[in-house]
C-alpha cells in the first residue's frame, strides 16, 4: 500500500506549526485539512460537506443540552445549595470546608459535567469561605481546581458524548465496521474512577487539614438538615434523570439530556426562583458561546479525520507504536505519558477528537482493551491537563476566582496532582475499577 | 461606521436564530419522548430536522459568533514578555487563516448548495440544500470579521455580550 508521505507531512506539520503560532485549534484543523485537500485534489466542497456531516449526528445533540443544563444550574443558585448539602455530610470533619470543597465538586460534577463551570460557580462560594476561616490561599484554590476535575469523569459529562462520537469515527477510519460505544456504559464506567479520585483528595486534604490545624465546620439542627437535604436533592435529581434514564433504557442520551434541561428549567425558575424567567435568554446565549467552541471543533475535526483516514495515519500510528513495544502494559504507560504531556499543552475536547482516532485502533482494536475502559483512561489523563500549566482552563479560572497568580495556584495543586496520578495509574492498570459497574448493570446480552 | 452597524445587526440576528434553533430542538425532542411514551406515537421528522438542519445551523452560526468574540481556544506557549512585533505578526497570521477559512466556507458553501439544488431531503419533503444554508452566511461573517481584524479596524466585538449577557440582570 503506497504511503503519501508529503500529504501526511502537510496535514500534521501545518496543524502542529499553526497550533504553536497561537492560531485557534479549530481553525488549525480546518486549514490543514483544506491545504492537504488541495494537494490531494479533494474538491473543497467535499471538505465543507464533511465538516457539516460531522455535526449531523443525533447523539451529538446531547452536548448542547448538557451545556444548557450546566448554564441553568449556574444561574439559578444551585451552587450554594450543593455547598450546603456537602457541608451537611462532611462539614464536621477536621478541615470541614476542605472536605466540603471535594464533596460539592463530586455532587456538582454529577450535574454539570464541566470542570470550568464547577470552579467558577462553586469556587466563588467556597474559596472566600475557606479564606475567611484561615485556610491558605494556595491550598483553597488548588483544592478547588483539582477537585473540579471530577466533573469530567463523574457522569453526565458532555466529554463522554464527544468520546462516544469519536469512537464511531475512529472505528470507521480504521477501516473496520462502525463500532458504537454505549453512552450508558461510559456513564457507569465514570462513577468509580471519579469517586476514587474524590476519596484520594479527601484523604490528602484531611492529612493537610490535621497538620495545619484547619477548623471544623458548624453543625446543623435536624430541621435545618432536612431543609438542606430536600433543597439539594431537588438539584441532584437532574443527574438521576440523565444517568438513570439512559441506563434503564427509557431515554437515549440525547432525550435524557433534553428532559434534564426541562427539569432543571422548572426547578430553577419555578421552584428556587432565584433568577427571572427572562434570564433564560442569557442562558441560551452563554450556552451558544460554549457551543461555538465545542461544535466548531467537532466540525473541523471531522474534516481532519477524513484526511487522516485517506492518508492511512491511524494504521501507520498503530504500526509505529507496536514497533516500539507490543507489551500491553508498557504501551499503556507510553500512551498515558503522551496524553499527560499533550493534556498540559492542549484543551480536552480537541484532544479527545484528535487522539481517539489515532490511539483507539492500537489499544482497542489491536490490543483488545475495552472501549469504555480506554475512554475513561483517556478522559482521566486529559482532565489532569485542565489543572496543569501552561494552558489548564480550570487553573486559569480558579486563579481568577481565587484572586491569586497562576504560579501560586499551581503550587496549591501539587499535593492533588499526586492523588490524580495515583487514581490514573489504578484506573489504567486495574480495569475492574472502571468496568465492574457497567458489566454489572449493563451486561452484554 | 454604517457597515459595522449592519454587521453587528447580522450577528445579532444570527445569535437569535441560533438560540431559537437550540430552543426548538429542546422542545421537539422532549415533545417526541412524551408522545412516544404516553401516546405511542412520535414526530416523524424530529430526528432529521434536529440533527441535519438545526444542528448545522447553530454549529456554523455559533462558529461565526465565536470568531467575533474571539472564543475559539488556542495554545499559548509564547512568553508574555515576547517583543510586541512577534505578538502582532501572530495576531495577523491568525486572522489571515480565519479569512481563508471564511472564504472557503462562503464560496464552497455556495457551490455545495448549488450542486444539490433541486434535491429533496427524505423526510420531510424539504430542499436538501436547507441543511447547508447557513454555511455561506457563517463563512461571510467570519471573512468580514477576520478582514476587519487583519487591518485593525475597530468593530465593536463586545456588541453581542452587551446585548445578551445583561438580560434580566438584577440592578
Amino acid at each position: 500500500m503506497i504511503v503519501d508521505s508529503i500529504g501526511i507531512t502537510l496535514l500534521l506539520s501545518i496543524f502542529g506549526v499553526l497550533v504553536l503560532l497561537r492560531v485557534p485549534i479549530t481553525f488549525c484543523l480546518a486549514i490543514s485539512a483544506i491545504i492537504t485537500g488541495i494537494y490531494l485534489n479533494v474538491p473543497l466542497e467535499a471538505i465543507v460537506k464533511v465538516m457539516a456531516d460531522g455535526v449531523m449526528n443525533f447523539s451529538l445533540l446531547a452536548i448542547p443540552f448538557f451545556i444548557i443544563m450546566g448554564e441553568i444550574m449556574n444561574e439559578g443558585g444551585i451552587a450554594q445549595r450543593i455547598v450546603n448539602l456537602a457541608n451537611l455530610f462532611v462539614g464536621r470533619l477536621p478541615g470541614g470546608l476542605a472536605m466540603v470543597n471535594v464533596m460539592d465538586s463530586m455532587f456538582f460534577g454529577g450535574i454539570s459535567g464541566s470542570a470550568v463551570a464547577d470552579v467558577s460557580s462553586l469556587g466563588s462560594i467556597v474559596i472566600p469561605m475557606m479564606k475567611k476561616q484561615g485556610y491558605d490561599d494556595e491550598f483553597a484554590v488548588g483544592l478547588t481546581i483539582c477537585s473540579a476535575c471530577q466533573g469530567v469523569i463523574i457522569p453526565p459529562s458532555h466529554n463522554m458524548i464527544i468520546y462516544a462520537f469519536a469512537v464511531g469515527t475512529a472505528s470507521q477510519l480504521a477501516g473496520g465496521q462502525l463500532l458504537v460505544v454505549s453512552v450508558g456504559k461510559l456513564f457507569l464506567g465514570g462513577y468509580a474512577p471519579g469517586i476514587l479520585m474524590g476519596i484520594t483528595m479527601l484523604i490528602i486534604s484531611l492529612i493537610i487539614a490535621i497538620r495545619r490545624k484547619y477548623p471544623r465546620g458548624k453543625g446543623y439542627t435536624l430541621r435545618e438538615g432536612l431543609v438542606i437535604l430536600l433543597d439539594g436533592a431537588l438539584a441532584m435529581f437532574t443527574a438521576l434523570i440523565v444517568v438513570g434514564g439512559v441506563i434503564i433504557g427509557i431515554f437515549t442520551a440525547t432525550e435524557a439530556a433534553a428532559f434534564a434541561v426541562i427539569y432543571a428549567f422548572i426547578v430553577t425558575f419555578f421552584i428556587y426562583r432565584e433568577a427571572p424567567l427572562i434570564r433564560f435568554v442569557k442562558i441560551l446565549y452563554s450556552s451558544l458561546k460554549t457551543l461555538a467552541i465545542v461544535m466548531s471543533l467537532i466540525a473541523a475535526a471531522s474534516a481532519y479525520g477524513y484526511l487522516l483516514s485517506r492518508l492511512q495515519v491511524p494504521r501507520l500510528t498503530t504500526e509505529f507504536l507496536l514497533s516500539i513495544t507490543d507489551n500491553y502494559y508498557l504501551l499503556l504507560l507510553l500512551v498515558n505519558i503522551m496524553l499527560l504531556i499533550l493534556g498540559c499543552i492542549m484543551d480536552m475536547a480537541p484532544l479527545i477528537l484528535i487522539c481517539t482516532p489515532i490511539l483507539f485502533p492500537v489499544l482497542v482494536l489491536k490490543m483488545g482493551m475495552d472501549p469504555v475502559h480506554f475512554g475513561i483512561m483517556l478522559l482521566l489523563n486529559l482532565c489532569i491537563g485542565l489543572c496543569t500549566p501552561p494552558v489548564g482552563s480550570a487553573l486559569f479560572v480558579g486563579s481568577a476566582v481565587g484572586k491569586i497568580s497562576i504560579e501560586r495556584a499551581s503550587r496549591g495543586c501539587i499535593p492533588f496532582y499526586i492523588s490524580m496520578f495515583i487514581t490514573l495509574m489504578l484506573v489504567t492498570y486495574i480495569p475492574a475499577i472502571t468496568m465492574t459497574l457497567p458489566n454489572l448493570l449493563m451486561p452484554v446480552k | 461606521m454604517k457597515i459595522r452597524g449592519v454587521f453587528n445587526a447580522i450577528h445579532f440576528i444570527s445569535a437569535i436564530l441560533a438560540s431559537i434553533c437550540l430552543a426548538f430542538q429542546l422542545v421537539i425532542i422532549s415533545t417526541n419522548v412524551i408522545m412516544r411514551y404516553f401516546f405511542a406515537s412520535g414526530i416523524s421528522w424530529m430526528e432529521e430536522i434536529s440533527s441535519n438542519v438545526l444542528m448545522t445551523a447553530f454549529t456554523f452560526l455559533s462558529m461565526a459568533i465565536g470568531v467575533k468574540l474571539d472564543l475559539h481556544i488556542n495554545v499559548n506557549l509564547i512568553p508574555k514578555r515576547a517583543p510586541q512585533w512577534i505578538t502582532t505578526v501572530l495576531y495577523k497570521l491568525k486572522y489571515l487563516v480565519l479569512a481563508v477559512i471564511g472564504f472557503v466556507l462562503f464560496y464552497y458553501g455556495i457551490l455545495l448548495i448549488m450542486g444539490i439544488k433541486g434535491s429533496i431531503a427524505s423526510l420531510p419533503s424539504l430542499p436538501a440544500s436547507l441543511q447547508f444554508i447557513v454555511i455561506p452566511l457563517a463563512g461571510f461573517l467570519i471573512l468580514f470579521d477576520s478582514i476587519m481584524s487583519l487591518f485593525g479596524v475597530v468593530k465593536d466585538d463586545q456588541y453581542l455580550d452587551r446585548k445578551f449577557m445583561t438580560v434580566g440582570e438584577k440592578k
